[in-house]
């Protein structure tokens, strides 16, 4: 969409990202959302996007077809500009035309109109003048028309369109009353017997519109804030809310029994941040779609409320163990069947396919067993499998193995294929092979293979001898085979890594005429002493501690980057879960060197994903163990429990886990934490992942669950009663259309079992539109250039820059954001999304690390301030040799990682200080001679109106406060940095000027600060730099971890000197400076723009002398109703041309015009001309940024194909939701 | 968010607490006055949308010496989404009207109790409970403006005042329009005691002049506001009508913004927060509903 063309400037939308206000299906197939002005079709079975047309200019609040005679509309806009334009653009898709259209107004007033004609035929106001939150018509003909009003008075009103009283106004047949608060959404049901309303009160409340007036409503409670509508039909009511659920509840009236049964059927929480504005159901009531305030679009199986969420025992498969009599006889001949004394019951099972299982009986019987078709086999009987087992089976099924009591190990092939060998089973890419680790309480870990390519005669061989820490009790284990590492998690909360680099053990033992193949523990057996010494692994890291003190359930890995899969195979990622209702991801880089040796690969297979089992012998032999006492089962993102307290410098984990490092004999490894988040307030037993989607695995109360933590969801939930010791979840597919889960309660075994076919729910994709912040943001910044960007390892050449666009974003959610934007794409690109500060974050800064490191600052509430290290690479490794080629890279996906690095010390006396604004540099520049590289300067400003200056320290991670100062006496808004004379620039002018003898000149650092007082300050810090690295340099490169905390608080703080007040001053807004933007202009001059809640526009040219310390301000020129409303973004696009962006939804172009004076006059020599203007959809348009960006041309332009036509600026406008412009000049 | 957190926020709630005022807003009007000079003079004032009524207790402070004004609780306005139930407490020398602002009888009682004169100025601090939709925040928050100007038409002296909350929103400059037809002066006040990231400013209109042919109305209210109106006010571009803008308030006092120390002692605040609808659903919470799960 072209806009105002003037002097050459041009603005166009590029993308919206915004609030899903209205949804609609048009059949099974397509959906239709209204998303800020636009009216977006998809295919509901792909999840494509079909279509999206720039229906309207403005917010679009309802989308209604007109197959009936007469449809509705509710006008609440402020504008009467258009205030058909939702039903025009409904007309125009639709297949029938009625001739009349009923539109309910929001001050309760109905117009039918003849559309064809565009004249109003019919009008009538209600008797009851009410300002309306909601309406709805039901009826078909002027006749029957019935508007259901719902008024600000807490009431619903219902009234006909044809009849009027005595004034001629519309009269109220009825009033629902009982609301506490506003209506906010009306229904009918599909006889219009039933109404639904919900309301401020945070109830939904079905009434009957058929029976007497005093017929109470029923009420349902559930929702956690105001709800804003309800879809009634058939069994369901749908109601969603602010609380970002959407709960589908039981769709019954009649109550008169209050019975416990939930009416709430399910909670989906598929948005975050806040809102749920829309949602529908597709025509044959199986499809639920719902729109977000955060932009998202989801859908949901309505079958799924039933399928995903069993509460009943009916559901499940309840297992008996056969007659005693029919498995102990086929056995009996073999085997003395002196029965124990106790009675005889389910002791373990196993999953072994989607329909058998192996359980174990506490006699020691081991039987297969068939549950679809109720057929089992006994299959292995040792009386010193009774009263104790511990099993697991193998992935593929063939293999179960069993732990006894005395230490044995039993294997079992589940079809006889072999005869009865003796656990914990890994996968290996030979089918015929498998790892078996095992480990008895206190004692070693043995990992032993188990080869079943001579079917009559396996083998089995130990491979490693592994000796635990002390009191190790051993809970879950992971192999890497291709890596030989072992990971082993305690129940004390303990990570171990081993690392198999020896040489396999030589014995192997395997007993082929027996029926069982033992290998016994040393207490049992004295045959493994003498190989103790030669295979006692110890290991190479150890972490403590990181789940809490809670047990590490579960550990799962995963090779190379899940972002790239064809490039950094050397690396491994690490999931752990815990019983703090947690999971942690941990990443292991260049491990290259520790590739298997050649002799370990002779039956090792070059992958093994892993499957750990472990055995142990717990004292807590309990059915069922109390799981989380805390009430609410919250899928917090990840809310960190454990992190620190300390009021000052909170250091990441990532630094604890490396700083444990030890290094054994050969080579160091490193282990950085990437990510943590909590959860569920139970227990999270187990990481899986499955068509490589991560899923956990819990208990929360009396549920199991698994969620899908990719999508952030409950994909399936099981009422069995609460944790159990027993218990295995098998899944073959993302949407667990076959799966099995199946636990031991009271000693029977329960089964639920799932095979349906595929694609069952009508679509493949549950997202449509991917989420932005579900808040307002408050900051964007984009990653400025030149960056370096690395491909394979190598930087790609400078020459080559051609960027893609990329920016962070942060805001009232407290999520820091990083998204791509493709050039042609209709969507953002979500490159990560980190939840770590505990309020909104106010502002972001980019900063060139040393070597490849990017750095992220980002700042907010609570005065945090923290760091983190982004790596980023490109997708595809393919290469970009020519021009041609690198012009892609604008529209090559990008992989980042995140990674928390540092936090900034806290200092203030109040802990709700903010720190409002941020302006970050690397200090690269020569000082004597001394390496300042790795030395970031942060100046920060503090609602408190105090300015400090930060020098981060990139190779110790530590802040050190260089100076403060206040001046201002009023919260600081803003802080920019200007620097004068330092290499880069100097270098870029030698370049321009060609100018070789250029003269040694000291480089300045130039701070302005703006605040709530309308003033802009401007502040030289050069000396207090100079000073700071003067003393820096003979103090760094001490280890600061030794110290104590208050100690390392004073280290941090030893440089802090009071910095010069500001060397200049000027006021320029009546009241708060939002925003600011300087620039060099030529050689010693520089503007400053500044932007105000005072309507107005400052533009400040200032003069500097490079040798002295004067600065000089030239003039002020002022632009005093630049918007109607506060100023909120500014970006100086050349020396005359500049951006802003205000609360109005405006983005105006202005161009400073030298005027023509006379030397007498006492007009200023510049005036304001604005040349360009544009709507931005974006509500509360709070932050502004900024990027040059280069176009190529399309594919149309056939004589210029895929050449470089211009550079634009993009400005990307966020608040909630966010659009991209471009703008060429 | 409790007491003690919102005094660390918020300098003026906490002045507020200490000074007497039943809110923060007080300090809006004050500040406002302080500027304008609005309430010199003044005899008879209306104060629409009264609820707490600080904007009253500030107008009983200005005018303590003219005894003879009328204080509108405006509780069941049809703007208002406050519940109708809650009046705020009496005010001496203030006389309390529950009554509809859109209502003729509400025009009549006031004018009654200024015996046939009318009113020298018109205030107006309400705002109705935002929802989260800006467009429907701001429309609805402009209905309101548009309803007070409308019953002010009824009751405001020409040569009177209007001060009224608005919402500087995306189309803001359509109501300013609206008022520049009754107004001679219609100026957009910002004081200091309103939060800079607030979104909320006041105008504040000034020698009131219907136009020659107005006739005040009930029935026909002025209702919608479009850009088509106005030749003068177009969507985009520079034509935009933009009235001007001035800071109120004491320049080296108080920031709303600025994070200050926290004294010892948190005062409680003079009049209690309006109860909430949401009070049944809270009550449940804190009896453990939500959690219940059936066996």
């Amino acid at each position: 969409m072209k806009s105002i063309q003037k002097n050459h400037i041009e603005i166009d939308k590029k993308l919206y990202v915004g609030p899903v206000t209205s949804l609609c299906f048009h059949n099974d197939k397509v959906l239709l959302a209204g998303h800020g002005p636009y009216l977006k079709a998809f295919y509901v079975p792909t999840g494509d996007l079909l279509d999206s047309l720039l229906a309207l200019e403005d917010w679009i609040l309802d989308v209604q077809w007109l197959y009936d005679s007469i449809a509705e509309q509710i006008d609440e806009r402020i504008s009467e500009k258009n205030p058909l334009s939702s039903s025009s653009s409904s007309t125009s898709i639709k297949k029938e035309t009625p001739k009349e259209i009923a539109i309910a107004f929001a001050h309760n007033f109905i117009e039918i109109w003849d559309h064809t004609s565009s004249t109003c035929l019919y009008s009538v106001e209600c008797q009851e003048h009410c300002i309306l939150y909601s309406a709805r018509f039901f009826g078909d003909t002027r006749e029957n028309l019935v508007l259901a009003s719902g008024t600000v008075f807490n009431q619903v009103h219902l009234w006909n369109v044809m009849c009027r009283d005595k004034d001629g106004y519309g009269v109220v047949y009825k009033k629902l009353v009982g609301h506490e608060g506003v209506i906010f959404g009306i229904r009918f049901n599909k006889d219009g017997t039933s109404v639904v309303s919900v309301s401020d009160d945070r109830t939904i409340r079905v009434w009957r519109t058929d029976l007497d007036d005093n017929m109470k409503p029923r009420v349902l409670f559930g929702h956690m804030a105001r709800i804003w509508d309800c879809l009634i039909f058939d069994d369901y009511l749908i109601s969603i809310s602010e609380d970002t659920t959407c709960r589908v509840w039981r769709n019954r009236f009649d109550d008169k029994d209050e019975d416990d049964d939930v009416d709430c059927l399910a909670c989906w929480e598929g948005h975050v941040g806040k809102n749920v504005w829309s949602v529908a159901v597709n025509p044959s009531k199986k499809i639920v779609a719902t729109g977000g305030q955060d932009s998202g679009i989801r859908l949901w199986s309505l079958s799924s409320v039933t399928k995903n969420k069993i509460d009943s025992e009916n559901d499940l498969i309840k297992v008996e163990l056969p007659p005693i009599e029919q498995y102990i006889q086929p056995l009996a001949r073999n085997s003395d069947h002196k029965l124990p004394h106790t009675h005889e019951h389910a002791r373990n099972c196993v999953i072994v396919d989607y329909s058998t299982i192996v359980m174990a009986s506490n006699y020691g019987y081991i039987i297969r067993f068939n549950y679809q078709k109720n057929e089992w086999r006994t299959l292995f009987h040792d009386p010193e499998l009774a009263s104790y087992n511990m099993m697991t089976s193998s992935q593929c099924g063939r293999v179960v193995c069993c732990g006894s009591i005395y230490g044995q190990l039993i294997v079992l092939s589940v079809t006889n294929e072999f005869e009865v060998f003796e656990i914990f089973i890994e996968e290996t890419n030979d089918p015929n092979v498998l790892y078996i680790i095992s480990h008895a309480v206190h004692n070693d870990i043995y990992l032993l293979a188990l080869d079943l390519n001579n079917i009559t005669k396996p083998t089995l061989e130990i491979l490693y001898k592994i000796s635990v820490p002390p009191c190790f009790l051993l809970l879950s284990v992971a192999f890497s085979a291709r890596y030989n590492l072992l990971f082993c998690g305690s129940r004390e909360s303990e990570l171990a890594i081993y690392h198999l680099s020896r040489s396999p053990s030589p014995f192997t033992k395997s007993d082929r005429d027996g029926k069982s193949f033992l290998v016994s523990d040393k207490d049992n057996s004295n045959d493994n002493d003498n190989h103790e010494n030669s295979h006692n692994i110890s290991t190479i890291l150890y972490l403590s501690k990181t789940h809490g003190k809670q047990a590490i359930t579960s550990i799962a890995l995963k090779i190379g980057d899940e972002l790239t899969p064809q490039k950094q195979e050397d690396t491994l990622y690490v999931f752990t879960t815990g019983r703090d209702g947690g999971y942690i991801k941990y990443r292991l880089k260049d491990l290259s060197a520790l590739l298997s040796q050649p002799q370990q690969q002779k039956k090792a297979s070059e992958r093994a994903d892993s499957l750990g089992l472990e055995i142990n012998k717990s004292e807590n032999n309990d059915d069922t163990k109390k799981s989380g006492e805390t009430l609410d089962h919250d899928y917090d993102d990840n809310s960190d429990e454990y992190e620190e307290t300390s009021k000052i410098n909170e250091k990441s984990k990532i630094f604890s886990a490396s700083s444990l490092k030890e290094e054994n004999v050969e080579r160091a490894l490193s282990m950085e934490q990437v990510y943590r988040a909590k959860i569920t307030k139970g227990w999270l037993e187990k990481v899986v992942f499955v068509d490589n989607e991560l899923l956990l695995l819990g208990f929360y109360r009396k549920r199991f669950f698994v969620y899908n933590e990719e999508k952030k969801f409950e994909m399936f939930s099981v009422a069995c009663g609460g944790a159990h010791r027993v218990w295995h979840f098998r899944a073959a597919d993302k949407r667990m259309d076959k799966s099995t889960f199946v636990f031991i309660r009271k000693e029977k075994i329960y089964v639920y079992s799932r095979q349906a076919s595929a694609s069952s729910e009508g679509f493949d994709e549950c997202k449509l539109q991917n989420n932005y912040h579900g808040r307002e943001a408050r900051a964007l910044e984009y990653l400025p250039y030149p960056i370096k960007l690395f491909e394979g390892g190598k930087e790609i050449a400078k020459k080559n820059l051609i960027s893609p666009v990329i920016f962070a974003t942060g805001g009232e959610d407290s999520l820091l954001r990083l998204f791509q934007y493709i050039p042609g794409e209709k969507e953002l690109r979500n490159l990560c999304s980190i939840k770590k500060h505990a309020s909104a974050i106010r502002s972001i800064q980019w900063s060139q690390g040393i070597e490849k490191v990017l750095l992220l600052f980002s700042c907010g509430a609570s005065e945090e301030l923290r760091c983190w290290k982004v790596e980023m690479s490109l997708a595809k490794s393919e290469q970009l040799s020519n021009r041609q080629e690198f012009l892609k890279m604008v529209s090559e996906p990008v992989c980042i990682n995140c990674l928390e690095w540092s936090r900034c010390p806290t200092i203030s006396e109040i802990p709700e200080t903010r720190i409002m604004d941020i302006s970050v540099f690397p200090i690269n520049f020569q000082h004597r001679h001394q390496n300042t590289s790795g030395l970031h300067f942060v100046a920060a400003v503090y609602s408190d109106s105090v300015l400090r200056i930060w020098i981060f320290d990139e190779t110790t991670r530590h802040f050190y406060l260089l100076g403060d100062a206040t001046f201002h006496n009023k919260c600081i808004l803003q802080v920019k940095h200007l620097v004068i004379g330092d290499q880069q620039s100097k270098k870029e002018e030698e370049e321009n000027n060609e100018c070789e003898n250029s003269v040694e000149e000291e480089w300045r650092i130039i701070l302005f600060t703006c605040a709530t007082d309308g003033r802009i300050a401007i502040w030289d810090v050069s000396k207090s730099v100079q000073n700071f690295l003067n003393t820096f340099s003979q103090s760094t490169k001490n280890p600061l971890s030794s110290y104590s905390f208050n100690d390392l608080i004073s280290k941090l703080l030893q440089y802090k000197k009071p910095l010069d007040q500001p060397t200049m001053v000027y006021k320029a807004h009546q009241s708060g400076v939002n925003c600011m933007e300087v620039r060099s202009v030529g050689r010693d001059k520089f503007i400053v723009i500044t932007g105000g809640d005072d309507n107005a526009v400052a533009v400040a040219m200032l003069y500097t002398s490079r040798r002295g310390n004067d600065l000089v301000v030239m003039d002020v020129y002022n632009m005093l109703d630049a918007h109607p409303s506060s100023i909120q973004g500014v970006h100086i696009i050349n020396d005359t041309t500049f951006v802003t962006s205000s609360l109005d939804q405006r983005l105006n172009v202005w161009k400073l015009v030298k005027k023509k004076i006379t030397p007498d006059s006492k007009e200023k020599d510049y005036a304001f001309k604005l040349v360009a203007s544009e709507f931005v959809n974006v509500r509360d348009p709070s932050a502004m940024g900024a990027t040059q960006y280069v176009s190529i041309s399309s594919d149309k332009d056939q004589a210029h194909k895929g050449e470089v036509i211009a550079s634009k600026t993009q400005i990307a406008v966020t608040g909630i939701g966010i659009e991209l412009f471009e703008i060429r000049v | 968010m409790g007491k003690s957190s919102k005094d660390k926020r918020d300098i003026f709630y906490r002045l507020a607490k200490e000074q007497g005022w039943r809110a923060r807003s007080a300090f809006k009007l004050l500040e406002i006055d302080d500027e304008f000079h609005v309430l010199k003079e003044v005899k008879r004032a209306v104060d629409l949308c009264a609820a707490p009524g600080s904007w009253s207790q500030v107008l009983v402070k200005r005018l303590s010496e003219n005894s003879n004004y009328a204080d509108i609780d405006n509780d069941s306005s049809k703007k208002s989404s406050s519940p109708p139930k809650i009046v705020a407490a009496p005010l001496e020398n203030v006389i309390q009207i529950k009554g509809d602002i859109t209502k003729q009888s509400t025009v009549e009682q006031i004018l009654g109790y200024f015996e046939g004169e009318s009113a020298d100025i018109v205030v107006c601090d309400g705002a109705p409970d935002v929802i989260g939709l800006h467009d429907f925040d701001e429309y609805i928050q402009a209905q309101l403006v548009l309803a007070a100007l409308n019953i002010t038409t009824h009751i405001l002296r020409p040569g009177g005042t209007l001060i009224a909350k608005i919402f500087r929103g995306k189309d803001v400059t359509l109501l300013y329009a609206r008022l520049l037809r009754f107004f001679e002066r219609v100026t957009c006040a910002k004081p200091r005691s309103s939060r800079n990231s607030s979104i909320e400013a006041f105008v504040v209109c000034q020698n009131y002049q219907p136009p020659k042919d107005y006739i005040p109305t009930m029935t026909k209210p002025i209702l919608d506001l479009s850009y088509d109106d106005d030749e003068n006010n177009k969507l985009l571009g520079p034509s935009r009508l933009i009235v001007p803008f001035v800071a109120c308030g004491d320049a080296s006092g108080f920031d709303s913004d600025q994070t200050y120390p926290l004294e010892e002692k948190s005062l409680d605040p003079l009049q209690p927060p309006i109860s909430a609808p949401y009070r049944t659903a809270i009550a449940l919470k804190q009896q453990n509903f939500y959690n219940k799960i059936p066996s």
